[in-house]
């Protein structure tokens, strides 16, 4: 049964495939960085100006508060309050994330991509949600294999490879953990069994979908769309676990998706882990293409 | 995990070569068309793969509220999720519990010489006030905030971090207005229940029918140029023993 395992294991992580599919993937998850980035230049200097909500000062007390070492929270932007530096620095983000969707640079771009998120994220401090360590760990797996340059037309690019399997595996893996961590959470309050956690999304105004007038004598939408909400989620991470079903799998996995960003007003979370779908999905090309091949 | 001795991928291509046992521990073995990798690269990845799911499968779990080991094994594991921006903390992963740090507050000020319960609400970044929702947030990062501020404020009502970030927002605001108090406000969220027995009495929702909870309150005082805050403190509320049996117990 080991010997089973094991075969398992280096046939999932071990196998070529083509970075065609990884190209997809990193135009999409690039492109989600990029507007990542342009989401703090309106706000810039409201949030992190001399006098913004989190001046350099506010975010000190909040590092110090957690008794976090300053030396792990590391960021250029740290040393000034200017609005327009953290502007320039937001706008320069979004350029090399669209240098990086392009291919141009290789692992280069990808590792000055990594540290630029790594910088703002520990920047914004406070203003983190579960986005930002998605971001961090995307763009670490792409430096491990990039995948093919759109404006490159060497053969060479497009031959199928394993780092190309782990990196996919990687996204697979790490988006499947995700939304798993979220369902079990979701699932730890009565809320979500209750069929109400909808309601209270709506009314606190975190929904970008909902509001209270719209949702009133409705109890039933109410209900049907917190169990859509949990039952699209636990479907995709059942779906998309297997070879046969894994087109449903997907379907489920962009519904849940668009859940999260319309109804919970996770807007750039959810885009980015629809992006991570491309993942699950061009696995399937790969496996046609080869078979026709062979 | 990986005990295979031979490459694991055989591709369909005349020129792909295969790694052989005197290939083992070479590290890499290419071929015109693949690269396969040697045992010890496997063995190599794969233990990076289960270490760092291991490690995120922790931040996760350990979020909002670890376990006594949890706590300390994300404290040993912190030089890496944190320089990574791995770690989870309070970060609501669950979308919401319904819980009062689930809701976002307001930030309001008082004016030196207006009447006493005239609050101005300030505009924060990104959120929309809306007359349709009692709070309307554009994006979640002002929740992400507030819900931190929150437990702090629950937790620790004096602490420095919460007269930090009001002496920053009475600053920000100086120059418009004589500001000589602040505080963080969360309103009221109706249960479907409640606000259904609003709407079909016909009664409006708003402050008078659910007054909204005072988070956090400090009071401005101008020091130099600079304003800074003296949070107000409830007053220790102590009582004594109804006997001296339990008051030596």
């Amino acid at each position: 049964m080991i010997e089973q395992i094991i075969r398992a294991w280096n046939r999932f992580w071990f196998s070529p495939a083509c970075p065609s599919q990884l190209t997809a993937l990193r135009i999409a998850v690039c492109t989600v960085v990029c507007v990542w980035f342009l989401s703090f230049i309106p706000h810039a200097d409201a949030w992190f100006g001399p006098l913004g909500l989190l001046s350099a000062t506010v975010g000190h007390a909040m590092i110090q508060f957690e008794g976090i070492a300053a030396w792990q929270m590391w960021s250029p932007l740290w040393w000034t309050d200017s609005k327009l530096v953290f502007q320039v620095f937001s706008a320069c983000g979004a350029l090399l994330s669209l240098i990086c969707a392009l291919g141009v640079g290789g692992r280069v771009s990808m590792s000055l991509l990594l540290l630029g998120c790594i910088a703002l994220i520990h920047r914004i401090v406070w203003l983190s949600g579960p986005i930002e360590p998605a971001i961090v760990a995307f763009v670490g797996f792409l430096i491990v294999q990039p995948g093919a340059s759109v404006l490159s037309r060497r053969s060479s690019q497009s031959q199928p490879s394993i780092p190309t399997n782990i990196v996919l595996r990687l996204f697979q893996t790490h988006w499947w953990i995700l939304l798993a961590a979220g369902v079990c959470s979701q699932l730890a309050s009565f809320n979500w069994w209750q069929g109400d956690a909808v309601w209270w999304l709506a009314a606190s105004g975190r929904s970008n979908l909902l509001s209270l007038p719209l949702l009133g004598g409705k109890l039933w939408l109410i209900n049907l769309l917190t169990h859509a909400m949990v039952a699209s989620q636990i479907l995709a991470l059942w779906l998309i676990s297997t070879t046969v079903a894994r087109p449903l799998g997907i379907l489920f996995g962009a519904l849940a998706c668009l859940g999260i960003g319309l109804i919970a007003d996770q807007l750039l979370y959810a885009m980015l882990m629809g992006s991570c779908l491309l993942a699950f999905q061009l696995r399937i090309t790969s496996y046609t293409d080869s078979t026709a091949a062979t | 995990m990986v005990r295979s001795r031979k490459p694991v991928k055989r591709v369909a291509s005349a020129e792909t070569k295969e790694a052989g046992p005197e290939d083992r521990g070479s590290g890499e073995v290419r071929s015109a068309h693949l690269t396969t990798f040697s045992s010890k690269v496997q063995i190599t990845i794969s233990i990076l793969v289960v270490l760092h799911f291991s490690i995120l499968i922790l931040s996760l779990s350990a979020n909002l509220s670890p376990s006594f080991l949890q706590g300390k094994l994300v404290d040993l594991l912190g030089p890496y999720l944190i320089t990574t921006g791995q770690e989870y903390g309070a970060v609501p992963i669950e979308i919401t519990h319904a819980e009062p740090i689930d809701f976002a507050t307001l930030v309001q000020v008082h004016e030196r010489g207006a009447q006493p319960g005239e609050w101005i609400s300030l505009a924060l970044p990104g959120v929309i006030d809306s007359t349709a929702r009692p709070v309307n947030f554009a994006n979640s990062r002002w929740t992400n905030l507030s819900r931190l501020l929150r437990l702090i404020a629950e937790e620790f009502n004096d602490s420095d971090v919460l007269a930090e970030f009001a002496a920053s927002i009475a600053n920000r605001h100086s120059q418009d207005m004589d500001i000589d108090a602040i505080r963080i406000l969360a309103p009221h969220v109706p249960s479907y229940d409640k606000y259904e027995e609003l709407r079909l009495a016909g009664l409006p929702f708003n402050e008078s029918t659910f007054p909204p909870v005072i988070a956090y309150y400090a009071n401005v005082v101008a020091q130099g140029e600079q304003l800074r805050v003296i949070p107000y403190l409830e007053p220790l509320r102590t009582s004594k023993p109804v006997s001296a049996e339990e008051g030596t117990k």
